[in-house]
């Protein structure tokens, strides 16, 4: 008997042909498990936001309003809507956008109530609550701000130069 | 003599007038979502800065309809920060004390006067906003209405 006889002789793979056969089954399970919740995740949703704004007693007509979804980390923030306040002041907006995690809705006023000869205006941000954020393109609840009186100091009011 | 005197008479006169009752108001309405926002607590402070302590100008709650009134004043070298300070529990659930929100009233609407010519009118808000740079306050005192004050029960 030669040297090679007498070595038991593995044909092809180290592996049983069963052991390979459970991993595979192991693999598809978990892919099909979590594939479906990657694209679920991405998900459509949408908001909207009304209100009155007023400068004193008059109403703040031409007022820059805008609806944004913040996102926090390299993923951009998205203009949802914006508009001009008519010419009783008021406003309404809506919009939706595509997101992984739950959109951030902020709200915000850029306007000159009570601000003079200073330069750029006053910028107002306000986040609107998540009970207001519908799944799918259209919101079904609109938040509604309220009546706001723009020579009210915000808390974290800013100015925006531009 | 003299001249020391009048020196310290004019320095005196100077911060006396500089020292003046400073008066404010205002009123609004605050809403829960659809509903008003009852009995809420909202208070008028006159913020200091450095080593003069905060001034309790006024304090109350809304009414049955969410709607409030505020108004006081006090005596200052400078001109008063006027802040309205409001304590809810507008979608705060289950939560301990109450989300703090405060605003500033425009210096347009502080008064050198015992009472202030307009009142400040904060508009509605909708207290389930997220304001900026909220806080939280873990004692709230509630609206006692039924409460008697505790010196009828001698007089």
């Amino acid at each position: 008997m030669t040297q090679r006889d007498r070595q038991p002789r593995y044909v092809g793979l180290r592996y049983k042909p069963l052991d390979l056969m459970k991993s595979c089954a192991l693999l598809i399970a978990f892919f099909a498990v979590f594939a479906p919740t990657v694209v679920f995740a991405m998900r459509q949703q949408a908001v909207a936001v009304k209100g009155i704004l007023l400068c004193g007693d008059k109403p703040a007509e031409g007022v820059q309003v805008k609806l944004w979804d913040e996102d926090d980390g390299p993923d951009p923030d998205d203009e949802l809507d914006a508009m001009f306040t008519n010419a009783d002041g008021s406003f309404d907006m809506k919009g939706s956008t595509r997101e992984l995690t739950t959109i951030d809705p902020i709200f915000k006023v850029y306007h000159d109530c009570n601000d003079g000869v200073l330069p750029g205006q006053r910028k107002i941000k306000l986040r609107i609550p998540t009970q207001y954020i519908a799944a799918g393109g259209v919101a079904k609840k609109v938040f509604d701000v309220g009546i706001l009186n723009l020579e009210t100091v915000f808390p974290g009011e800013e100015r925006d130069l531009l | 003599m003299f001249k020391q005197l009048l020196l310290v008479t004019i320095a005196l006169l100077g911060v006396s007038e500089a020292l003046r009752y400073q008066s404010v108001a205002i009123k609004g309405k605050l809403l829960c979502g659809t509903a008003p926002a009852k009995n809420v607590r909202v208070k008028l402070w006159d913020e200091d800065g450095g080593p003069d302590p905060d001034d309790l100008l006024d304090q109350g709650y809304t009414n049955a309809n969410g709607e409030f009134s505020l108004k006081g004043g006090t005596t200052e070298l400078t001109n008063i920060d006027a802040i309205f300070k409001v304590y809810h529990d507008c979608d705060d659930g289950i939560k301990p004390g109450s989300r703090k929100v405060k605003f500033q009233i425009p210096n347009s609407y502080v008064f050198d006067a015992q009472e202030p010519k307009k009142t400040f009118d904060i508009g509605v808000l909708n207290l389930e906003t997220i304001f900026a740079k909220e806080e939280r306050e873990l004692i709230v005192s509630k609206r006692r209405r039924h409460l008697v004050k505790e010196y009828d029960f001698y007089f």
